[in-house]
């Protein structure tokens, strides 16, 4: 059945029409609006390139249907959290730790990694993740693993870097 | 019309210093030396330095690098940029880069820039951009001096884009004016001394990574054009599957809201999915590949050879047995020979000889390859995230003149970055389609592959085996025998027969070019070892991966296929040969009760200081090996390369924690020792050292291609039972080890790639290492649990 949703789509009020409520977000959020952000990296749930955060959590947009969208949702992409010259805390954590190579699953890891703070100081965590903590989070391995594992994959071998800088990234936003 | 003629007329308007020369093919892949000389610039002109003020005729500078080499996510723009900065005494910022657009290249020579590949572009393109750079700063100087009436160079200086004299600046825009220039690298032109530098060796920040991580950096699929359609390509059943009709599913789904059309191409095995909404298109790919949807029935055709014999014992294995008996072997050699490796063998007091494997393993790029083609009645455009832009033009104009004899050629490739590559991955194989789907549909149009796509139909790094033999005698080694048996690793798209390489063209009934000829680049490279011992040999034997005509090398047809298609993955042959030589290196030692591992390759590596001193280097850096845990065992592993025997070293020292109940090994610590000669910019080059680290770690205890009579049988990163998919694992983040580099820094020297060299040296490290912890020899990758197990 199709429809419309209206959200907050990085700041500004849109409406975000779709086909049927199965629709998943990651095509209705790149063809609407002409977002980079999401990516597509499997189209399964599996990579994490496609990381978007509804109300401050990272969802996987190649599998979520429009229809668990609700009217005033705020969603924020890559786009949205900072800019070149105005970077969000975790953007020039990966900037200044050069976190990348490719850097196509860098929108995984920098929505995943602030979706990973934002939970955990919801729950009354304010410390600053240990690099296990973190190297176990992004390889679906926390506290609450899943099957399949909700892991983010880097194929260049960017891991370690990754990994400092969303400790770097959190000493800022902490 | 020459290349010059060509820049006058493509480059912007306004005054303008022009410098032209030629970035050389990068063959190494194709059996020839890589080239490492700057240029001459008197070749065909097919790259070119465009100095300018900001706007026209007026002040400030604005410098553009037309350049056939691509950035692929390495850093490389970065690289290239310091060192034309640095000629040019100006600021990383004032640089702009239009790469791999064939618009730009000579038409004398449209193909004349190869690929951007192997390990090759700072030390190949960057001696020539090196002097196309310092051609334009000596020109400069010559407008400055004309600038302030004086006669020589003497209190001119330079900085930041700008001259001053006597206290007065100007910008290098300004001293052009309206004028054009052009010049071009000769005997004339001085580089800067090395003892000058002070943008190269410097960790200057990557230059495209800000725009990555704030989204606004558009990969292939982020390119969008008016009315654009969306693609999916619906696969054949299998390697040798033909169309047998679409299925009363197909004409099911084209009442899905937003599906335009289930096209079978006429007369070919090309089936695709259009639409004009992306979902859509994707929803059926889903049910097509995961869920038993199927929109096309093929009927199957002859089955592959099965995975399970080539890994086994060399006598019954058809990668080590000739065609004539039955195998796949079409052509055999030595490619080094050294005294008397087989008499010395049977005279020595001790022998030992063992073979050794790898698999099939994939690129399995992160982004599903991603390509948008628009025929517009006139040009083909195709953005594409090649490795090669000027033969992928060559290659798609052919399929489209195969499809259509009337196709009118005019076809223009605009690079645009994909997801890291490693090599020849399903880039090609996409755009290809693209151009394809776009010229019938006569619309732009994006073609995404799936991820069952990218890890069912790229081409793949091959299998390999190597039957290694040596003898001992008094404690020193007397004889070296490696044998590599290997499918091909380059089925790149090119002119000519190459452009059958790619899916599509197969799909219209075109062969793929024949098997190589014997050469010493490709499944061998680094199967000669640097140490030296006096009597050795290196045989070379050679796989099809599909039949052949009766003594040729040629397809026979139809195009059957053997084994998976096989074609460049990170250094070639390079990985696989070095786990088999470093090794069997320790193995050798083993047999002469040396026990230091660096000492016993130093005894053979004493001609060569740098190499020697590399080994010493990584020597000093580990700590003490830790105690391992209750039902651990713990080790410490040596592996040494010389990247293609003469250019990058790589020494490292693995440390290893094996669970000797489940078999499972960890790599904990990892030190690297690296000598690439003059460093341009060291945290870029230790961003790639890391790369080679983690992904040689990943293809040593992981990654493992699975197939059958059909193909390959993963379609997803992981297992995954809600898309009953198998997957294709690489290496997590919390199996990542602690890395520790040193560079050893000659700026004074040629600077030499850094790409590929460090993963050789990984998985006969970690071999090393699971033997010193546990005295048993892995000779099969990948190093599973299971496989450790089984040798324990």
């Amino acid at each position: 059945m199709g429809g419309s949703v209206d959200v907050w789509l990085n700041g500004s009020k849109v409406t975000l029409t779709y086909s049927s409520t199965s629709d998943y977000l990651l095509y209705l959020l790149r063809e609407q609006f002409d977002l980079n952000t999401p990516r597509f990296g499997c189209g399964i749930n599996e990579c994490g390139c496609c990381s978007v955060l509804v109300n401050g959590t990272a969802v996987r947009t190649c599998v979520t249907e429009v229809g668990t969208i609700n009217t005033g949702d705020k969603i924020l992409t890559l786009e949205g959290i900072g800019t070149v010259n105005d970077p969000h805390p975790m953007q020039l954590a990966f900037i200044e730790q050069q976190a990348g190579q490719c850097a196509f699953c860098s929108n995984s890891m920098i929505m995943g990694a602030i979706s990973f703070i934002n939970e955990r100081v919801a729950a009354g965590n304010q410390a600053v993740p240990t690099q296990a903590e973190i190297a176990d989070f992004l390889s679906g391995a926390g506290p609450n693993p899943t099957t399949p594992p909700t892991q983010y994959i880097c194929r260049c071998g960017a891991h370690t870097r990754i990994v400092a800088a969303i400790e770097a990234g959190a000493e800022k936003m902490l | 019309m020459s290349g010059k003629d060509v820049s006058r007329r493509k480059f912007l308007g306004g005054g303008a210093l022009i410098v032209g020369f030629s970035l050389t093919a990068t063959f190494a892949e194709l059996g020839r030396a890589s080239a490492a000389s700057g240029g001459s610039g008197g070749e065909v002109q097919n790259a070119w330095i465009v100095v300018q003020a900001l706007q026209s005729g007026g002040t400030g500078t604005a410098i553009t690098v037309y350049c056939p080499k691509v950035e692929i996510g390495t850093g490389t723009q970065t690289a290239l940029g310091q060192i034309v900065a640095e000629e040019l005494y100006a600021d990383m910022s004032q640089l702009t880069w239009v790469q791999g657009d064939t618009n730009f290249d000579p038409p004398a020579d449209p193909n004349s820039e190869g690929y951007t590949a192997g390990s090759q572009t700072v030390q190949g393109e960057g001696p020539t951009l090196r002097r196309a750079a310092a051609a334009a700063f000596q020109t400069l100087q010559q407008l400055a001096m004309t600038y302030f009436g004086i006669s020589s160079a003497s209190g001119l200086t330079a900085a930041g884009g700008t001259f001053i004299y006597n206290k007065k600046k100007v910008s290098y825009g300004a001293v052009i004016g309206a004028q054009t220039v052009t010049a071009t690298p000769g005997s004339g032109t001085t580089v800067k001394s090395y003892a000058a530098y002070s943008i190269v060796g410097t960790s200057v920040q990557r230059v495209d990574l800000p725009a990555k991580f704030e989204g606004s950096f558009q990969y292939s699929a982020d390119v969008r054009l008016p009315g654009m359609l969306y693609a999916r390509v619906v696969r054949p059943s299998g390697r040798n599957a033909t169309f047998a009709g679409l299925t009363q599913t197909a004409s099911y789904a084209l009442n899905t809201p937003g599906i335009s059309k289930i096209f079978h191409v006429p007369n070919t095995n090309f089936v695709y999915i259009l639409a004009t909404e992306e979902y859509a298109a994707q929803y059926w790919s889903l049910a097509n590949v995961y869920y038993g949807y199927a929109l096309a029935n093929w009927s199957p055709g002859p089955s592959l050879v099965p995975e399970s014999s080539l890994l086994g014992d060399p006598a019954s294995n058809p990668m080590t047995n000739t065609i004539a008996s039955g195998g796949l072997v079409y052509a055999s050699d030595n490619q080094t020979l050294v005294g008397d490796p087989a008499g010395a063998l049977s005279g020595a007091q001790q022998q030992a000889s063992a073979n050794y494997c790898t698999p099939f393993q994939m690129h399995a790029a992160m982004a599903g390859s991603a390509a948008v083609a628009n025929w517009d009645g006139t040009t083909m455009t195709v953005y594409s995230g090649t490795q090669g832009p000027g033969p992928l033009q060559a290659a798609i104009t052919k399929i489209l003149q195969t499809y259509d004899p009337n196709f009118p050629g005019n076809v223009r490739i605009v690079y645009t970055e994909q997801s890291g590559c490693y090599g020849h991955d399903g880039a090609d194989d996409c755009s290809a389609e693209a151009a394809l789907i776009s010229y019938i549909e006569k619309a732009p149009v994006k073609l995404q592959w799936t991820r069952a796509d990218e890890h069912q139909w790229e081409p793949l790094g091959p299998a390999m085996v190597h039957v290694m033999a040596g003898g001992v005698t008094s404690g020193g080694v007397v004889s070296w025998q490696h044998d590599v048996y290997s499918p091909t690793h380059n089925s790149r798209p090119n002119a000519g027969a190459a452009a059958g390489n790619l899916l599509v063209a197969q799909c219209l009934g075109m062969l793929p070019a024949p098997m190589p000829n014997l050469g010493p680049n490709l499944a061998t490279r680094n199967a000669p070892v640097n140490y030296a011992f006096p009597n050795s040999r290196t045989g070379r034997h050679f796989a099809t991966s599909f039949r052949l005509a009766a003594g040729t090398q040629q397809a026979s047809a139809p195009l059957t296929w053997q084994l998976p298609r096989s074609t460049a993955l990170r250094s070639l042959g390079g990985f696989s040969n070095s786990f088999a030589n470093e090794s069997f290196m320790d193995e050798l030692a083993q047999l002469a009760g040396a026990t230091d591992p660096i000492a016993w390759r130093m005894r053979y590596l004493s001609g060569d200081a740098r190499a020697v001193a590399a080994l010493s280097a990584v020597a000093a850096m580990p700590a003490a090996l830790a105690s391992p845990a209750s039902g651990h065992r713990t080790g410490r592993g040596v592996g040494f390369i010389r990247y293609e025997n003469n250019l990058t070293y790589v020494a490292v020292i693995c440390d290893v924690d094996v669970d000797m109940n489940s078999g499972q090994v960890t790599v904990t610590d990892v030190c690297v020792a690296h000598d690439c000669g003059l460093v341009i910019n060291p945290d870029g080059l230790e961003n790639q050292i890391q790369g080679n680290v983690i992904q040689g770690i990943s293809r040593t205890l992981i990654e493992q291609v699975t197939y059958d009579g059909s193909g390959v049988t993963q379609q997803s990163w992981e297992d995954n039972p809600e898309y009953h998919a198998v997957g294709y694992r690489v290496i997590q983040f919390n199996q990542v080890p602690n890395i520790t580099i040193q560079l050893l820094d000659h700026p004074d020297q040629p600077a030499w790639g850094a790409g590929e060299p460090g993963i050789l040296a990984m998985p006969g490290a970690i071999g090393n290492a699971v033997f010193n912890a546990t005295g048993a020899r892995l000779r099969v990758l990948p190093m599973t649990p299971q496989t450790v197990l089984a040798a324990l």
